[in-house]
């Protein structure tokens, strides 16, 4: 890794952080009890709004794609499909990322391909330009009347990350997160 | 046509099919031969997801797989439909020592 992709590679692992300190591990069975203890012990529940974890996802998928080049793609913010792109010939690649073989790699990236492109539409400069909401500003653009805060984000992005986690494919999130550990590794980027 | 010239044609023709599989928002994979050494394959991808920064100069991003005894590193270009109408008329705009002689599109199928 050049000094370049070392800083986006950071950056990745930081984002990828805050992302899992808004939703951690088993978080729907957290979430479940909490609002269950909360609700019997008569105490509304702190919790963030979707919006903050998915400005971090989008964020993490954004800057680890661009770490895996060189130099920089010019994808913009849409670069994580063009990093799964490349990716799934990476014969390298399929056994840190819990693999067996390159084919079943390129199975769990049919799995995630709708996914993959909701997630790169959370970016604003995306999201306006396709009419969609995004996490971290007002919308729409110049007309501004809804909050990403109170928006649930359940169409655009966890529906799909449900479906796939129940494809029989290995869960986005859990890939994502070995792709965060071991993008310094051999096969991990060029 | 050499041996090696084939097979990088091929391959060329099998990585631009897998991109095309993956990335809907490519329309069409473009194989650029010409000026190429030997142990290059330059594709040049038509994206419609893609939003440049203005200005923003047409260079090629290194995606070799890393896999033993491939015998070709893989250079990429992603551009614009709009760009790609203004390379045809001026291949000026691609990037330094790339042409559009002998080139082969892959497009997705319909």
């Amino acid at each position: 890794m050049n000094a370049r992709q070392v800083a986006f590679y950071r950056q990745a692992q930081s984002d990828w952080s805050v992302f899992r300190h808004f939703h951690p591990r088993g978080f729907r069975w957290w979430t479940t009890l909490r609002r269950a203890w909360c609700g019997a012990a008569g105490v509304r529940p702190f919790s963030f709004a979707p919006c903050h974890e998915l400005h971090y996802l989008q964020m993490c998928t954004e800057k680890l794609a661009k770490a895996y080049y060189k130099t920089d793609p010019r994808t913009g913010h849409a670069a994580f499909r063009r990093f799964l792109t490349d990716l799934s010939p990476n014969a390298a690649a399929a056994v840190p990322l819990g693999f067996a073989n390159p084919a079943g790699l390129t199975r769990w990236e049919g799995s995630v391909r709708f996914l993959v492109g909701a997630i790169e539409d959370l970016a604003p400069q995306i999201a306006d330009r396709k009419g969609l909401p995004n996490p971290e500003y007002p919308w729409p653009r110049g007309a501004e009347t809804h909050a990403p805060a109170d928006y649930s984000f359940r169409a655009e992005v966890y529906t799909l990350l449900d479906a796939q986690a129940r494809s029989g494919q290995p869960p986005f999130l859990t890939v994502l997160g070995r792709m965060v550990d071991t993008m310094q590794s051999a096969g991990g980027h060029l | 046509m050499s041996e090696i010239t084939q097979r990088r044609a091929a391959f060329a023709e099998w990585l631009a099919r897998q991109h095309l599989g993956f990335d809907t928002r490519l329309t069409e994979v473009v194989y650029l031969p010409a000026g190429s050494p030997e142990d290059q394959v330059r594709l040049l991808e038509v994206n419609t997801g893609l939003y440049p920064e203005p200005g923003s100069p047409i260079v090629p991003i290194e995606t070799t797989p890393a896999v033993t005894d491939l015998p070709f590193r893989v250079s990429v270009v992603d551009v614009t439909p709009d760009e790609w109408k203004q390379i045809q008329t001026n291949p000026g705009l691609l990037p330094a020592g790339w042409g559009l002689e002998g080139r082969q599109t892959t497009r997705r199928a319909r």
